[in-house]
């Protein structure tokens, strides 16, 4: 036992070590060139075209209203949304919408390791700006709003398979996820932007000649850099280096193994103003200290 | 950096509930199954033992992640009103009565015939000579390759969040998203080191209390 708890010990101090090493004086930039545009939707199954239309009818009631509008400045300090203003009246005849009225439950699927869309805060509630918008939705709606995180790779079959209603957790729209989803009209923007130290000497996107670029693997950055041959050619390796989740790339970041990294502008910048916080914290408890 | 440990803690409280209840209803149906699987796999009736020996194959031969997409997805249990959890009880549950057959089966093997010989000249019945004379020297052989298993098992059940079971590893590199840290990480390792740490003495402890004739 006491080998047991030595042992825990050591790990413990090993790991202060390293989250010590992690925090160094570092300032983070975003270049103002993005990659690409994209914008964020809502996905439903191909078939729930009444659900999607109740769902955009209240969401542009809400954008009239100021409610969505005032949910964005909650997280991101302005008014971010771009929902539009009013939608044609819906024409659906199918029953989707009248079955969730029914079960009187509205299952919103996501990946709830997203800041800040969609993510668990300290006391393991999922919030963000999704599921605020979400939440006064179905409010509206009348009824429960139910949050199920699924396995991002999978939030397709889930949701043919019925385990959950919709997809909303900053996805961006593209060809495939139109053909496949119905999805609702967008309703904020997103860059793909390249993420790097001010002490890299990287000041435009075509500074990244040689450098080691990382990124989450099957991100929309990826899709992102794939499109841009002319910069995929010239980073170092011609590949960039594929990570789990997005903040394994910023650590890569972080430990000096990659020079930039390609994310979705509104989580790069929580990453940011987070570990900026962070580590004004740790040079004040520093001074004290 | 201490009270950024703390304030993880509560947070990994209810899936630490979920991995200990992977872990303990695995062992619950796996055990009593393995048994079964290697009867069948030692069974005079050939299709039998075939049946039990493509079961082994495809059980041990494809990754339990893969099953675990497979039981969710595939056959859509989901669907079919099972929760996540239970779904994921399932997989391990038939994956792990594979590897615990085969440990019961080199066990039972290891017996020398002779004793069963001698058992039906004294007059017991089949069913005497297994639970009254094999199966007490089995335990005692395979208590240390069933600790490794156990100790696998415990690592294993962060699997189960290929089909979003929020256990201790998915629930740390969520707490991690958050905190842009490495800590809730580290966290979870010590987790699966302190239940292993468990495990291990309570194999330790079984060991010493079985070694009667030593």
């Amino acid at each position: 036992m006491k080998r047991t708890l030595a042992a825990v010990l050591a790990l413990l101090m090993a790991a202060l070590l390293l989250s010590g090493c992690a925090k160094k004086d570092v300032e983070y930039v975003v270049l103002d060139e993005a990659l690409s545009d994209e914008q964020y939707a809502i996905g439903f199954r191909k078939e729930d075209q009444a659900l999607r239309d109740e769902v955009q009818r209240i969401l542009c009631e809400m954008k009239a209203d100021g409610t969505a509008g005032e949910i964005a400045v909650k997280w991101f300090g302005e008014d971010t949304s771009i929902i539009p203003d009013s939608v044609p009246e819906s024409t659906a005849t199918d029953d989707s919408l009248q079955k969730i009225k029914d079960k009187g439950t509205f299952i919103l699927g996501l990946d709830d390791s997203f800041p800040p869309m969609g993510y668990r805060d300290e006391n393991n509630d999922i919030v963000g700006y999704d599921i605020d918008l979400a939440t006064e939705v179905c409010k509206r709606m009348g009824v429960e709003l139910k949050l199920q995180p699924v396995v991002w790779d999978y939030k397709e079959t889930e949701l043919e398979q019925g385990n959950i209603d919709c997809i909303w957790n900053g996805m961006s729209i593209d060809p495939e996820r139109e053909e496949k989803l119905c999805l609702s009209e967008p309703y904020m923007e997103n860059r793909q932007v390249v993420v790097t130290l001010k002490n890299k000497g990287i000041e435009t996107v075509a500074d990244l000649k040689d450098k080691v670029v990382a990124l989450q693997q099957g991100s929309t950055a990826a899709g992102a850099l794939d499109g841009r041959e002319d910069i995929k050619s010239v980073i170092s390796g011609g590949e960039p280096v594929l990570v789990e989740d997005n903040v394994l790339a910023m650590y890569e970041l972080q430990q000096g193994t990659s020079d930039a990294v390609i994310m979705d502008e509104v989580v790069a910048r929580y990453y940011i103003s987070h570990l900026t916080e962070l580590s004004q914290k740790a040079d004040s408890a520093g001074e004290e200290g | 950096m201490l009270d950024d440990i703390v304030s993880i803690l509560p947070q990994m409280m209810e899936p630490l509930l979920v991995t200990v209840t992977l872990f303990a209803f695995t062992l619950l149906f796996s055990l009593p199954l393995g048994l079964l699987v290697a009867f069948g796999r030692m069974s005079r009736i050939r299709p039998i033992r075939w049946i039990m020996q493509v079961y082994l194959l495809v059980m041990r031969g494809t990754p339990l992640m893969l099953q675990l997409i497979f039981f969710w997805f595939g056959l859509g249990l989901g669907s079919n009103g099972f929760t996540r959890l239970q779904t994921a009880i399932i997989a391990f549950s038939l994956n792990y009565a594979a590897y615990f057959a085969e440990i019961y089966r080199g066990g039972i093997e290891s017996i020398p015939i002779g004793q069963r010989e001698a058992a039906n000249v004294l007059g017991f019945s089949k069913s005497q000579t297994f639970f009254r004379i094999i199966m007490p020297q089995v335990v005692k052989k395979i208590l240390p390759p069933m600790g490794n298993e156990f100790m696998t098992l415990v690592k294993d059940t962060s699997l189960a969040q290929v089909i979003a079971v929020v256990e201790i590893t998915n629930m740390a590199s969520k707490i991690q998203a958050r905190m842009v840290s490495i800590l809730p990480i580290v966290v979870a390792g010590i987790f699966y080191l302190l239940m292993n740490a468990i495990v291990s003495k309570g194999f330790s402890l079984a060991e010493k209390k079985l070694s009667y004739y030593r």
